[in-house]
């Protein structure tokens, strides 16, 4: 029982984590919140259901396709709805955010209805017993695939030129800017990361519950956000290590405390670390001048 | 005799690695003029914000009137009678004049929800008293005439004289002027050091001074402390520092101002 | 003079509206009710983002916390509506204190997320606590209100009862934000470092305006139960909130008749063009980003903002 839910926690919390990662890099370069991410993520698993049933592509293939394309929804949302507001101020930006969100939520709803839908692959049922856990295809791949991008996320990020200016951005725009880094183009890369990192979570969410829904980003989206925060927003390790922890906890406590309130658990996580400790588990302090 | 109004005993402050103030004693006597003067970055304004709680002292101790105020709030500090200027003006630009001076009175500040909501004559009476005394504060700063105007259009230099007037109104018997002579021109620190000298002697108020230029410190001035590097390299009346070696130094050697 | 005259006309038209409407359309009667249920939600928001500057989202949240209050009285308890609605305000503006006293001290953005997930959570016990609320269900059956043994039973009596609550409530909050409260809010929303150094104590006030927001949505929580007659978690979801919200700033946060313009656009608006009604939280959205972008003080914002409203300057002073 232990065991079985560690796994069922370590696999929901690997998702929170490709999310999380999606709003800590807007957050470590811009400092905003990108309300909308959480619907970034449902649209990008609703492309991952259109590819393989409409146009019937092999399940790899919808996963690029539907990063692909959700990586440019990213990208045109902060031109259209965020670059614009830089200079606004911080509430500005957030309020445009929510209004893209609510634009997200009802583009699913036209285009694809209010109801749940399954998700129309084989893949994914078929389960392993090993000892005394069960484990499933999918949950294999989740755990295989998240821990594969964010371990190539991390090098990007380390080790490559441009991964270097990112850094060097979200350490101070500014300065960035004045050493010749195109910062606007720093800005769209972290938005095209995110997005098409959260698509590859939302379809393999879909796959996972087998259901997509317009509204699956909002409580997503908290519970990532919740993740980013624990681990300490704008850093990279801090939103991997927030996922998991949270995906943990939320796993024990629906076990052993209550499976309909378990998302109150991660609110109340919430709280707490905004309360005790706003940077998180890995973030740095920041010090407020006068 | 002398009365010690506020008292810093050993008082540091320390940001992670960063020793912003270094084992500092200061007393402010009762009816004087204090001035700090310094470099920059010899940690005067973080003086002024462990003064009014901003920050609270890694170590030492801070009284006022004999009271420990180490970890006060600073509204409540403010309620003792500890009032400020900022370096950086901080008015209500979209306020007006008088709304900038009315949000620092202590009576607006204890107003009801019930009270305001039946808005009874004695409540209009009261509100017309404030509204008096706050137009008396600007009076004494001479921006009396523009009460109605918004913060925001006011020049530089009455942007500073308004944030006097609203210390004022908090019924401030300590008043902490961060840098009041900033952005003035000859003619308005004249008028400037006049206010202050008022404030000292017709109403006073103890004032604790942070300021360049030189030539006005030592005018006005009763006593001065020297900080240099977060530390307290002197002390005394303006003619004993104006002889004093490591002053010198600590300006000749450092950034040369005023 | 001329605004006296005007304020007349405004109320002689909104007294014979259901003269003028009655028969028409039962329809329009509804969304004049339904205007009045959001300006009295959007002038509470107002008073937490608008004056207070506190960034919440959760206020669909509170008018559901109003209406379930409302609904659970009136039909377990057989209580009369004017008592009912009182005490779901009370109620409502004490769950507003509780949640205010702990995140108050959160930032803008963390604000948001954090009252963003208390609006779930209150929905996820609506639609959970089962044995209380019946879950997704819902509660049918409210009686309707009566007064002096006469019982409400069409949309005209619930038209006068809202549009008396909607005075009251743009008299009540009026007051409190044309006061040194109001004063202090505003100090508090600028800048609420140079607040605290000048006296005032922000807590207190962020706690009074979660307070006084939540009270007033508990009002029209209550309202909405008596008037529909049954309450459900789908009407107090996060695209309420949004919807509120956009009232608010597009109307003009910080402006209480902007509240109302704000709640009377969006409302209106989407019965106007009922032919493309699947494209109304379409259009929202895209209207709120667009407004962001080009107005973002809204359509009344502060530049109509009373100046001097705590007292006037003599005539001869200050010479």
């Amino acid at each position: 029982m232990l065991f079985q839910q560690i796994t069922n926690g370590l696999t929901i919390g690997m998702i929170y984590a490709l999310i999380a990662l999606g709003y800590t890099m807007v957050y470590g370069i811009l400092k905003i919140v990108n309300f909308a991410h959480g619907d970034i993520y449902m649209i990008g698993s609703f492309l991952g259901l259109f590819f393989l049933k409409e146009l019937q592509v092999p399940l790899f293939v919808a996963f690029i396709f539907s990063a692909v394309v959700t990586a440019l929804l990213g990208i045109t949302i902060e031109r259209a709805a965020y670059r614009p507001l830089r200079k606004a101020d911080r509430i500005v930006p957030l309020i445009s955010a929510l209004g893209v969100s609510t634009f997200l939520i009802s583009v699913a709803q036209l285009i694809w209805g209010t109801e749940m839908r399954p998700f129309p692959t084989s893949f994914g049922s078929k389960t392993y017993v090993v000892g005394s856990v069960t484990i499933s295809e999918i949950q294999i791949l989740i755990l295989v695939l998240s821990c594969l991008l964010m371990v190539g996320l991390h090098l990007f990020v380390k080790k490559t030129k441009i991964g270097t200016a990112m850094r060097a951005t979200s350490i101070n725009l500014t300065n960035a800017a004045l050493l010749g880094i195109n910062t606007n183009r720093m800005i769209s890369l972290a938005f095209a990361i995110g997005s098409a990192l959260a698509a590859c979570a939302g379809i393999m969410v879909g796959i996972y519950y087998n259901a997509v829904y317009p509204t699956m980003g909002y409580m997503a989206g908290i519970n990532a956000f919740t993740a980013a925060v624990l681990g300490g927003i704008g850093s990279i390790p801090g939103a991997m290590l927030g996922g998991v922890l949270l995906g943990l906890v939320e796993a024990l406590a629906g076990a052993y405390i209550s499976t309909q309130y378990k998302s109150v658990i991660s609110f109340a996580i919430l709280i707490i670390v905004l309360l005790i400790r706003p940077s998180g588990i890995l973030g740095k302090k920041e010090i407020n001048k006068v | 005799m002398m009365e010690n109004v506020l008292e810093l005993e050993r008082v540091s402050v320390k940001f992670g690695g960063l020793v912003a103030l270094n084992e500092v004693d200061l007393t402010v006597r009762r009816g004087e003029i204090l001035s700090i003067i310094g470099p920059n970055g010899a940690g005067k304004t973080t003086l002024f914000n462990i003064m009014t709680g901003i920050y609270t002292p890694t170590s030492g101790q801070i009284r006022y009137k004999n009271q420990l105020i180490n970890k006060l709030k600073p509204y409540k500090r403010v309620g003792l009678g500890i009032a400020r200027t900022f370096q950086n003006t901080r008015l209500l630009k979209n306020m007006t004049v008088l709304e900038n001076v009315l949000v620092a009175h202590k009576e607006v500040n204890t107003e009801g929800v019930f009270a305001s909501i039946l808005a009874r004559s004695s409540l209009k009476q009261k509100r017309q008293a404030i509204v008096q005394e706050c137009m008396e504060k600007l009076e004494i700063v001479g921006l009396a005439d523009k009460a109605d105007q918004l913060a925001g259009s006011l020049p530089y230099g009455e942007q500073r004289l308004l944030e006097i007037a609203r210390a004022l109104a908090t019924g401030c018997e300590l008043l902490l002027l961060d840098e009041p002579a900033a952005g003035m021109n000859q003619t308005e620190k004249r008028e400037l050091i006049k206010k202050i000298l008022q404030l000292s002697k017709q109403y006073h108020i103890e004032v604790l001074l942070i300021e360049h230029d030189i030539q006005m410190i030592m005018e006005i001035s009763d006593r001065i402390v020297v900080l240099n590097y977060g530390q307290k390299i002197a002390e005394g009346t303006p003619s004993e520092i104006q002889n004093d070696p490591l002053v010198i130094q600590a300006y000749l050697g450092g950034e040369v101002e005023a | 003079m001329n605004r006296k005259l005007f304020v007349l006309i405004i109320a002689a038209l909104l007294l014979a509206l259901p003269l003028l409407l009655g028969q028409v359309s039962e329809f329009w009667l509804h969304v004049m009710i339904m205007i009045g249920i959001f300006s009295i939600l959007s002038m509470g928001l107002n008073v937490i983002i608008g004056y207070a500057g506190q960034f919440a989202l959760g206020h669909a949240a509170f008018y559901g916390i109003g209406a379930y209050t409302a609904a659970l009285l009136l039909i377990n308890y057989d209580l009369s509506f004017w008592l009912v609605l009182p005490i779901s305000a009370i109620v409502t503006g004490f769950f507003g204190f509780l949640l205010g006293t702990p995140v108050i001290r959160l930032r803008g953005d963390y604000l948001g997320i954090v009252t963003l997930g208390f609006g779930e959570i209150v929905r996820l016990i609506f639609v959970n606590w089962v044995d209380v609320t019946r879950g997704p269900m819902g509660l049918p059956g409210i009686p309707a209100p009566e007064l002096f043994g006469y019982s409400f039973s069409g949309k005209i009596e619930f038209y006068y009862l809202i549009l008396v609550l909607v005075v009251i409530t743009y008299f009540v909050i009026n007051r409190i934000v044309h006061s040194g409260i109001g004063l202090n809010m505003l100090t508090i929303r600028e800048d609420e470092r140079l607040a605290a150094s000048i006296g005032i104590r922000p807590n207190k006030y962020k706690i009074m305006a979660f307070t006084i927001g939540a009270f007033f949505a508990g009002i029209a929580g209550a309202f909405w139960a008596a008037y529909i007659s049954y309450v459900s978690p789908d009407a107090f979801r996060y695209l309420d909130s949004v919807n509120i919200l956009a009232m608010v700033i597009l109307g003009g946060s910080g402006n209480l008749a902007g509240s109302i313009l704000g709640a009377s656009i969006l409302v209106v608006t989407p019965e106007l063009l009922r032919y493309v009604s699947e494209y109304r939280m379409l259009l929202l959205g895209l209207a709120i980003v667009l407004m962001m972008i080009f107005k973002p003080t809204g359509f009344w914002g502060e530049k109509h903002r009373k100046l001097n409203f705590y007292g006037k300057v003599q005539k001869g002073e200050g010479k």
